[in-house]
């Protein structure tokens, strides 16, 4: 797998080290926003082109997860978003699914499991991409 | 209802009461009326029977007095001239001279029909008559022979100067009683010559009339029913004419033939009264000259008392006369009595009124204090129970805010979810790069990171299950509150998924507050999250505490939705919520009302729709645990 470019979504510096530690392996480049509103800031920005999947967390300051995500679902619709939370919520897991999200998943998550779905969603953002 | 009953109650009491008392003192009044009536009966009687009695007695000194005067005078003209020579056959002049003193004797006296001497032949030798007031002597020529009338024979047969009185009849004239009736009493005595030989008789017709008028004044205050009555019982004077002198007419009209009981009784003695069904008898008997002779006093010495001939004064009352008295007695009396009867019956409804107030009030105030008796032991009985009762409702409120708590935690699982489920994550990874990685000095640097990691994940428990974990005892220690609400902020904080609430303290100095920290945690945190969920899109939250000396006062002030005002009165109910079902069972705010109360503080909401909505909690500090800030 070719190498791509990750955006991960926390305000958690201690996940966002985690998901850097257990992506190390596939080589994939790991751009970072600590919420939402940076996010979109990011996204908006040239160096952010080209972001294969968004890995997003739930709980943020400013802009949360749904808003972010309802965000990056409508702005950037190619690029599969992993939600990535520690609420075992099923109502909370169906809401996001109804906006589009390519999978939730819920921490602690093993870094074989995260790799797995990163990669899917990769080869889906490619596909889109190829759509597009 | 009650108050008809009441009513009839009432005047049935005092009614009962009333007849009650009102009988027996009309009993009183009927005994002392009769006794009154006694007396006055007995008085009257006495008096009656005393003026009978007096009556008749002066009726009859009446006629005693008369025919003593009259005996008086027989004796006189006897006793007077008959020494003078009339009876001497040739002596005219003496004979003249005597009707002379007759005549004038006569017109003087005016109660003598006639005054007549007879020699011992019974021949009339001087006679006088009345005449009506005009006293005339008869010529000698016209002068008779009278041997044989009784009241000759009669006087010559008496003994000595006795004095003969006939029987008192009507006088007789030529055969026929002489009308108009003229009544009559004939006196005689015998006259003496100077050697006490009988040599004629004086005779004195008196007219009975005037002892009959005597008797009659004498008896004027009893003339209705005053008689008198010669011995065998014929009138002589009766209030009713018809029935005098019966035997002159052959009339068998007698006192006896009336009253045969009561003539026995009379005529068995000389002076009495009784009564008897006829009525009241009063009598007493007249004796014409056994009185008389017994005061002549004359020098001629006593005479024998004469008792066979005699009269009867006798008053006669019938009883209708005194049994009329007791209409009488009730006539006179009756306004007294009246007015008793009055006052006695308003005295007894009186004290009937009284009496049954009196009584009622007794048996208001036993029925007061057996009610009251009965209420202290309902009391006690309720008192117990309620103790029970509360010892169980204390016990289901416990239950209550435990279940509730519990519940709480459940909804806010996700919210430690996760803040476990980060570090828990982070951990995982750490633990993975070190499996991976060679670099020994790369893993001692994330075996540290793990170790503070699962440092944060155990206080994130021990916070929980110290919160979860139910009171047990009842000591209460003394909490700093304001530290209480940071927990509970910050707990809430974790339940949110973003932080568009700001959340704002003003914490002031407060006194240690002795409580259940755990109770005192689940207050706030559950106003806290209300206000949070109240919040629908960015807010804030304010939560300031005070102390005011007396009590500690926290406010906790949302800009959400605010509460509608008719569900005010309902925020504090069980199972009360406006929430969806998944964000609670309504037994939040019930659940910290229970727990304030149990602290004897209270809690009160303001809130407007849209604008908001402050929670106002106070702690009232006892005087003994009010030592400063801890």
């Amino acid at each position: 797998m070719m190498k791509q470019k990750i955006l991960v979504v926390d305000d958690e510096e201690s996940v966002r080290e985690t998901i850097r530690l257990q992506l190390k392996s596939t080589g994939h480049e790991i751009i970072e926003a600590e919420d939402g509103k940076q996010a979109i800031l990011l996204l908006g920005q040239s160096n952010s082109h080209g972001v294969s999947v968004i890995i997003c967390d739930v709980r943020m300051p400013n802009i949360n997860g749904i808003e972010a995500v309802s965000f990056f679902r409508r702005d950037h619709p190619s690029i599969p978003v992993i939600v990535l939370t520690g609420y075992p919520d099923i109502k909370l897991a169906a809401e996001f699914v109804e906006k589009g999200i390519f999978d939730y998943v819920v921490k602690p998550v093993e870094k074989e499991r995260l790799i797995a779905k990163v990669e899917k969603a990769a080869i889906q953002s490619a596909v889109m991409n190829i759509v597009d | 209802m009650n108050d008809k009953v009441a009513q009839t109650v009432k005047t049935k009491g005092i009614t009962r009461r009333f007849l009650i008392i009102f009988s027996v003192a009309f009993c009183l009044l009927l005994a002392s009326a009769s006794t009154h009536y006694f007396i006055v009966e007995r008085s009257e009687r006495i008096e009656r029977e005393t003026r009978e009695l007096l009556n008749i007695r002066l009726g009859k000194a009446a006629i005693e007095r008369d025919m003593q005067d009259v005996i008086s005078d027989l004796t006189f003209l006897a006793r007077h001239n008959e020494t003078s020579g009339i009876f001497l056959p040739d002596n005219l002049d003496a004979r003249q001279a005597l009707a002379q003193q007759f005549r004038v004797f006569s017109e003087q006296k005016g109660r003598y029909h006639q005054i007549r001497v007879l020699d011992e032949t019974g021949q009339e030798i001087v006679r006088v008559n009345y005449n009506n007031g005009e006293p005339i002597a008869t010529s000698e020529t016209l002068l008779q022979n009278k041997s044989d009338r009784y009241y000759f024979t009669e006087t010559w047969a008496t003994e000595g100067r006795n004095t003969y009185i006939s029987p008192f009849d009507l006088n007789i004239e030529h055969g026929e009683i002489e009308i108009p009736e003229v009544p009559m009493v004939r006196f005689g005595t015998l006259m003496f010559d100077e050697n006490g030989n009988k040599r004629g008789v004086l005779l004195l017709n008196y007219l009975g009339s005037t002892v009959i008028e005597d008797f009659r004044e004498a008896t004027a205050n009893i003339a209705d029913h005053a008689m008198l009555l010669n011995s065998d019982g014929y009138w002589l004077s009766n209030v009713e004419k018809d029935r005098e002198w019966g035997f002159m007419f052959g009339r068998n009209d007698t006192l006896a033939e009336h009253f045969p009981d009561a003539w026995q009784r009379i005529n068995a003695r000389d002076t009495g009264q009784f009564s008897n069904r006829d009525g009241l008898f009063s009598f007493t008997t007249v004796y014409p000259i056994s009185s008389s002779q017994g005061n002549l006093g004359d020098g001629l010495g006593s005479l024998p008392a004469d008792t066979s001939y005699y009269w009867k004064a006798v008053s006669h009352l019938p009883p209708q006369s005194f049994s009329a008295s007791l209409g009488e007695f009730l006539r006179r009396n009756m306004p007294l009595y009246s007015t008793m009867f009055i006052f006695l019956a308003a005295s007894s409804f009186i004290v009937a009124l009284t009496r049954f107030h009196h009584r009622q009030a007794v048996s208001e105030v036993e029925t007061e204090r057996s009610f009251r008796e009965l209420l202290e032991r309902r009391v006690d009985e309720r008192t117990d129970e309620l103790k029970t009762a509360q010892v169980e409702k204390d016990l289901v409120v416990q239950h209550l805010i435990q279940a509730e708590k519990m519940t709480a935690i459940g909804t806010m699982a996700s919210g430690i979810g996760h803040e476990i489920n980060n570090p828990l994550y982070a951990i995982l990874g750490l633990a993975e790069a070190i499996r991976d990685d060679d670099s020994r000095e790369q893993a001692r640097g994330h075996a540290g990171k793990i170790l503070s990691y699962t440092k944060d994940i155990a206080a994130i428990v021990r916070n929980l299950t110290g919160y979860a974990r139910p009171f047990s005892g009842t000591e209460h220690k003394p909490i700093d509150i304001n530290e209480v609400i940071h927990k509970a902020v910050s707990m809430v904080k974790r339940s949110l998924y973003d932080d568009r609430i700001e959340f704002r303290t003003d914490l002031g100095g407060l006194p240690g507050f002795s409580a259940h920290s755990e109770e005192i945690h689940q207050v706030f945190f559950n106003i806290i999250r209300n206000g949070v969920q109240s919040i629908e899109d960015d807010g804030s939250l304010m939560i300031t505490s005070r102390y005011d000396g007396e009590k500690i006062v926290i406010n906790v002030k949302d800009d959400g939705k605010g509460i509608a005002p008719e569900d005010h009165s309902k925020v504090f109910d069980p199972f009360f919520t406006t929430k969806d079902p998944d964000q609670g069972e309504g037994m939040g705010l019930y659940v910290v009302h229970q727990i304030i109360q149990k602290y004897k503080g209270s809690i009160s909401l303001e809130s407007v729709v849209g604008k908001g909505t402050t929670c106002v909690i106070e702690f009232p500090i006892l005087p003994s645990v009010k030592k400063g800030n801890p």
